[in-house]
């Protein structure tokens, strides 16, 4: 088993919950796991650690069993500010597929002139500025790995966004007129 | 005034401004004519030259390349656009150079067939791997969301042309087999073999892109119901009806991603071999240095201590004297258990309990059992112990050594009984 050369740095990536992207900066080490048989490899070479390597649209993370109600409710918590987070994206004009580029002041500026995107972002950050408030939502979502800074205002959707997307479609939403409204 | 421009001239006007031009072909659109005439290798002289040879043009001080020059680089360096009417050019040049050959067996009409067909293979690939490139660019970086479902239409839409072409293509070799076969021509048979393989070739992978084209375009369409799925959501979430109307609560209990996990940091000890080392050392002073450990190295004697301040370890210092006890011992003429029995110990020693000082005794006896006498006699005494009993006890009667000789007999000590 010839485990890659890149191993501890992705395991230092990977085991810090963050996601490993196709167009982001590391790049690189996604083409690393995905190079031949690696991902089968490193798959089995993590599971040692309890870890589990696993794959999305263009993406790599870890998943781990285990469970307490205090992780429980930290996630419930957490996937309810990604709905937020989520609702917020999905309301502008440009809407957050992979690759999008947003610049912070683009988005403040649509928030003023939209009174309802607005409302959602007051509701998001606590933040003085417009330009802050945005700031702080964006850096949220690089520090989960869903977005990635290119320079100090532009930010870059990853592949990763696509794992928030797989939950929500996970999600099934009973309508009271029978309707279901999966995707 | 333009005057016409030859190949020579061209080539030797693109090669002086090698770095320009690569410049303004990186940067399409948006470079000023300032920044260009900034550069140390650019004068006014220079840039008006190429703006009237056409080959540069400037608008509104922005210059760029001209679009012949840049479809010239692109064609070259195979990027850029998809375009289908290489393919078909060389398609309809085929069918005119076949047309031709078959009227006047011309080696002339010939080479054009070679030419032609030589040509449709490099261009078909050339497309094909452009359409790739282009296609996983569009899905991977175009930001808004409506363009690139359109662009990928367009991809699709190409995708089909370049199809169609080589089936063109395959059809017209096809037909054109037996005739092929007529002529006798090394090159022609292993020009014709090729492209066959590579329309093969091609057929195959445009199939494959077109089932990605179509995966991408199914991720946006299913992205935008992605999207009214969250706009609900939060609204549900807004009303407080996530958790009753929605498996919201079972799908996060589902997820095991250690995205989710509260993140506990790796931690591990440094190594003891490592801070050994030379470089370890060099670590350690660093650190020290950075948390101002060493500033003590330059610190003032501290003031003078409070007195008593140690009243608390006098015990403990007064135990470490029995040298001192049992020189003062050698002085006398009594046995050493009525000796330590009886001493006044200092103030500062406190009252020794009975137990402590036959402990001491015995220490004594053996610690400096060669300066002792042991007689072999047994001395008694009755004493009263915590309890209110009355209890005797029995000791071996050791004297001092004046003679200095080693004793080596057993000792038999007394203990508590």
């Amino acid at each position: 088993m010839n485990i890659p050369k890149q191993t501890p740095e992705i395991f230092s990536i990977l085991s810090k919950g963050n996601f490993i992207s196709s167009n982001g900066s590391r790049g690189k080490l996604f083409d690393v796991i995905n190079f031949e048989d690696n991902f089968q490899i490193l798959k089995e070479f993590f599971a040692h650690t309890g870890y589990h390597l696993e794959k999305g649209h263009n993406y790599f993370y870890f998943s781990q069993q285990e469970e307490t109600n205090t992780i429980m409710e930290k996630k419930l918590e957490q996937f309810a500010y990604y709905i937020d987070v989520m609702d917020f994206f999905s309301s502008m004009d440009v809407k957050p597929v992979v690759g999008t580029r947003y610049r912070v002041t683009q988005i403040a500026e649509e928030c003023y002139a939209n009174e309802r995107l607005k409302q959602k972002l007051f509701a998001l950050s606590r933040r003085e500025k417009m330009v802050d408030k945005v700031g702080e939502i964006a850096n949220d979502l690089t520090a989960g790995g869903f977005f990635e800074q290119e320079d100090e205002d532009t930010y870059k959707v990853m592949d990763a966004i696509h794992y928030l997307e797989q939950v929500i479609s996970l999600i099934t939403i009973e309508e009271e007129d029978g309707e279901q409204a999966d995707s | 005034m333009k005057n016409p421009l030859s190949i020579k001239d061209l080539v030797n006007l693109l090669y002086q401004n090698k770095e320009v031009v690569e410049m303004l072909f990186g940067n399409k659109d948006s470079v000023n004519k300032s920044e260009i005439l900034a550069r140390e290798d650019m004068t006014d002289d220079k840039l008006e030259k190429l703006v009237v040879n056409e080959l540069i043009h400037e608008n509104n001080n922005i210059i760029s390349l001209d679009d012949r020059i840049v479809t010239f680089i692109e064609e070259f360096l195979e990027i850029g656009e998809v375009t289908t009417s290489f393919i078909n050019d060389n398609i309809q040049a085929l069918n005119e150079g076949l047309r031709y050959y078959r009227i006047d067996n011309n080696v002339k009409f010939l080479r054009n067939i070679k030419r032609s067909l030589k040509k449709i293979n490099s261009t078909t690939s050339r497309e094909v791997m452009k359409l790739h490139k282009n296609i996983d660019d569009t899905y991977k970086n175009q930001d808004n969301y409506v363009i690139k479902l359109q662009e990928l239409e367009k991809y699709k839409r190409k995708r089909d042309d370049i199809i169609n072409l080589i089936k063109e293509s395959e059809q017209i070799i096809g037909d054109a087999q037996g005739f092929f076969n007529t002529i006798i021509d090394a090159e022609l048979s292993s020009i014709v073999l090729e492209l066959r393989y590579t329309l093969v070739r091609n057929r195959d992978y445009l199939n494959e892109i077109q089932s990605q084209i179509i995966d991408y375009i199914n991720r946006i369409q299913h992205q935008s119901a992605i999207y009214k799925k969250i706009q609900r959501l939060k609204e549900l979430k807004d009303y407080e009806e996530l958790k009753y109307k929605t498996n919201f609560v079972d799908v996060v209990a589902d997820i095991q991603a250690m995205f989710f996990h509260k993140r506990i940091p790796l931690k591990s000890r440094l190594s003891l071999d490592f801070l050994y080392t030379d470089h370890g050392y060099q670590l350690t002073q660093k650190v020290a240095a950075k948390l101002h450990l060493l500033r003590g190295a330059h610190r003032k004697p501290a003031g003078r201590m409070v007195a008593g301040f140690d009243d608390l370890n006098q015990e403990e210092s007064s135990s470490l004297n029995i040298a001192g006890l049992v020189e003062k011992f050698m002085e006398s003429q009594t046995d050493l258990f009525r000796f330590v029995l009886d001493y006044k110990f200092p103030e500062k020693a406190g009252n020794l309990t009975f137990e402590k000082r036959i402990s001491l005794y015995v220490g004594i006896t053996i610690d400096y059992d060669a300066q002792l006498t042991f007689s072999g006699k047994f001395g008694s005494m009755e004493f009263i112990n915590e309890k209110k009993q009355k209890q005797r006890v029995g000791y071996a009667i050791v004297k001092a050594n004046t003679k200095k000789r080693v004793a080596k007999e057993p000792t038999q000590e007394a203990t508590a009984s």
